[in-house]
């Protein structure tokens, strides 16, 4: 009991001290102490570098957190609501929806909204939550079993795929590359903004905690969902859609970064064990850390030039999730 | 004692297949009550509709003069426990964590003493402390069993519900558990409501049994009466003894031909 506790305090703590180690490093560094006051507004700071620390690296290092800890969440409670391990916030067509709305607005320069400056953020987000919406149409004329999910999100995504592939092969050059970049992923358009933006998808992710019960019980199979006072109908709908949208907040700001999602809710049960009570909290946190110190990396490998934070984010989390799946006893799914 | 539980006039069909079929019967509290009968005959359905799992299409199930339908789900699964024939959790849940989830009906989010309390009660009961900390499913068939049991212990209910809760057990475990099952009935005034294939064990561990065929009561009533070579060639086709030295027992003769 005491471990579990002791192990999401630590990882609490691991995320401002990588905080402040994130906000230190880059082109120009800055020393832990100097970061630690211009964080907390005192003198003696240099105003270039309290101005690279609060117009540029603190937004993007929030929104780093934000953006790991929505995704950890939302894959945790959807591989439990979906019993799978496969499964990522992006099964259920959530990225490549997203993805389509970005090329209509770049490519055709179509969107829901007229204002350009949001208009990628607006259609992915919009069509995103149409993907989302589509496979549970579709899962739900199966009686919304967890495979008739999965099948209608896969479904979900080779469709939005191909027609971003159309759009993709009518595009121009320069069009292409942006579509390119932002389906990669990147946290590089940070801004107060965005992340003020952002915000509401961490108060959507914490609300899918309500449901570490559920999924608990939901785990034991349906029959004994229900003899616990647990309607799975009810449960599974409700962190379906939490989770999509927590996910539609962030990817339509970021771009879908993948990987968070999928592995953070393994590393979580590997190191507190399955009870989602502890597994959902620690598999949000270890979302904000992994993508936080990804997004470090990639802005100091090979500086000053940037690495797109999702392959950072491979790179440094298969090696460690690979470890921790070796070392462990066990993790795996019946 | 007073009537616990009242089944009247249960109809359930899946689609349209008939599964139970004008149902009634009476539970008593703190009574062991088998329901018999070959594959098919509706005992796991019947489980379902006391449990408001399964609403049946005519007719009602009572506890304690209330009907089951209309409670809050979460009412309900603090007053009966249910107990599947088998469980298989899809993550590695420890022992404690399995038990713990029988207090889904009680806590709001954080877990209270006295949770942790019931839960130790829960475990203690069933004689399964020492394994808390292992795994679920590293456990024995039997030992599983006893977990199930804990959990819905857990939920402090007045009614138990088991399906087949031998069917996977060996003998040592098979006489352990239904031991343990009436000595809750007997000592907690737990009502208790079984489905078993094995006659020898309804018939010595139980107070009443009811057998089913075909979705409908064949017999109700005393081990004795209802467990009689008459009966169950009727509804088995199986042509049986009963023994009554050194103790009761029914002796398997034969199937009945034609």
């Amino acid at each position: 009991m005491d471990g579990r506790l002791a192990a999401l305090v630590v990882m609490a703590l691991l995320v401002p001290a990588l905080l402040v180690v994130s906000l230190g490093v880059g082109y120009v560094q800055i020393n832990p102490c100097e970061v630690v006051l211009a964080l907390l507004g005192q003198g003696g700071v240099p105003a270039t570098q309290r101005a690279i620390i609060w117009n540029i690296r603190l937004p993007r290092a929030l929104m780093a957190i934000v953006a790991g800890f929505s995704l950890a969440m939302a894959g945790i409670a959807l591989q439990g609501v979906l019993k799978n391990p496969l499964v990522s916030p992006f099964t259920l067509g959530i990225s490549s929806g997203a993805s389509f709305g970005a090329a209509l607005a770049i490519v055709l320069g179509v969107g829901v909204t007229g204002v350009e400056a949001y208009m990628v953020m607006a259609n992915a987000f919009v069509f995103s939550l149409v993907a989302v919406a589509m496979t549970l149409a579709v899962a739900r004329l199966r009686g919304m079993t967890r495979e008739s999910v999965i099948l209608a999100g896969i479904a979900m995504m080779y469709l939005f795929s191909a027609l971003v592939t159309l759009l993709q092969y009518v595009a121009q050059e320069w069009e292409l590359r942006i579509l390119v970049y932002w389906i990669m992923g990147d946290l590089a358009v940070a801004s107060w903004r965005r992340l003020t933006l952002m915000l509401p998808s961490i108060a959507v992710a914490s609300a899918l905690l309500l449901y570490a019960w559920d999924l608990n019980v939901l785990s034991m199979g349906d029959e004994i969902a229900l003899s616990s006072g647990t309607n799975p109908r009810t449960a599974r709908i409700s962190c379906t859609v939490l989770a999509s949208l927590a996910t539609a907040i962030v990817v339509c700001m970021t771009g879908p970064i993948g990987f968070i999602g999928l592995v953070s809710p393994h590393m979580a049960r590997l190191i507190v064990g399955a009870d989602h009570r502890f597994s959902m909290v620690a598999s949000a946190l270890l979302g904000a850390i992994i993508l936080l110190a990804s997004d470090t990396l990639s802005r100091v490998v090979i500086a000053p030039v940037e690495l797109p934070v999702g392959v950072v984010t491979a790179f440094m989390g298969v090696p460690l999730f690979l470890h921790l799946l070796l070392r462990s006893r066990r993790e795996m799914w019946a | 004692m007073g009537v616990k539980i009242v089944v009247r006039g249960v109809s359930v069909y899946y689609r349209s297949v008939k599964a139970l079929e004008g149902v009634s019967l009476e539970v008593g509290e703190g009574e062991f009550m088998t329901l018999v009968g070959p594959n098919g005959a509706g005992k796991t359905t019947l489980l379902r509709c006391i449990d408001g799992i399964l609403r049946p299409r005519l007719g009602v199930v009572l506890i304690d003069g209330r009907s089951v339908t209309a409670m809050d789900k979460l009412e309900l699964a603090r007053v009966v426990g249910y107990v599947p024939q088998e469980a298989r959790p899809s993550l590695p849940f420890t022992v404690a964590d399995v038990v713990m989830m029988g207090r889904r009906p009680y806590v709001g989010w954080r877990v209270s003493k006295e949770d942790l309390e019931a839960v130790k009660r829960a475990m203690d009961v069933v004689g399964i402390t020492h394994l808390a900390g292992r795994y679920f499913d590293e456990l024995s068939a039997g030992e599983r069993q006893k977990v199930m049991i804990a959990k819905a212990l857990a939920q402090e209910p007045d009614v138990l519900l088991l399906d087949e809760p031998t069917s996977n057990l060996d003998i040592r475990h098979q006489l352990e558990i239904l031991t343990l099952i009436r000595r809750l009935a007997k000592e907690k005034g737990l009502t208790v409501v079984a489905a078993m294939h094995d006659l020898n064990l309804a018939y010595r561990f139980s107070d009443k049994v009811v057998m089913l065929s075909g979705g409908r009561v064949y017999a109700a009533g005393r081990p004795e009466d209802v467990l009689t070579p008459e009966n169950i060639r009727r509804v088995y086709g199986v042509r049986v003894e009963v023994l009554r030295s050194p103790c009761p027992h029914i002796a398997l003769m034969g199937v009945e031909e034609g």
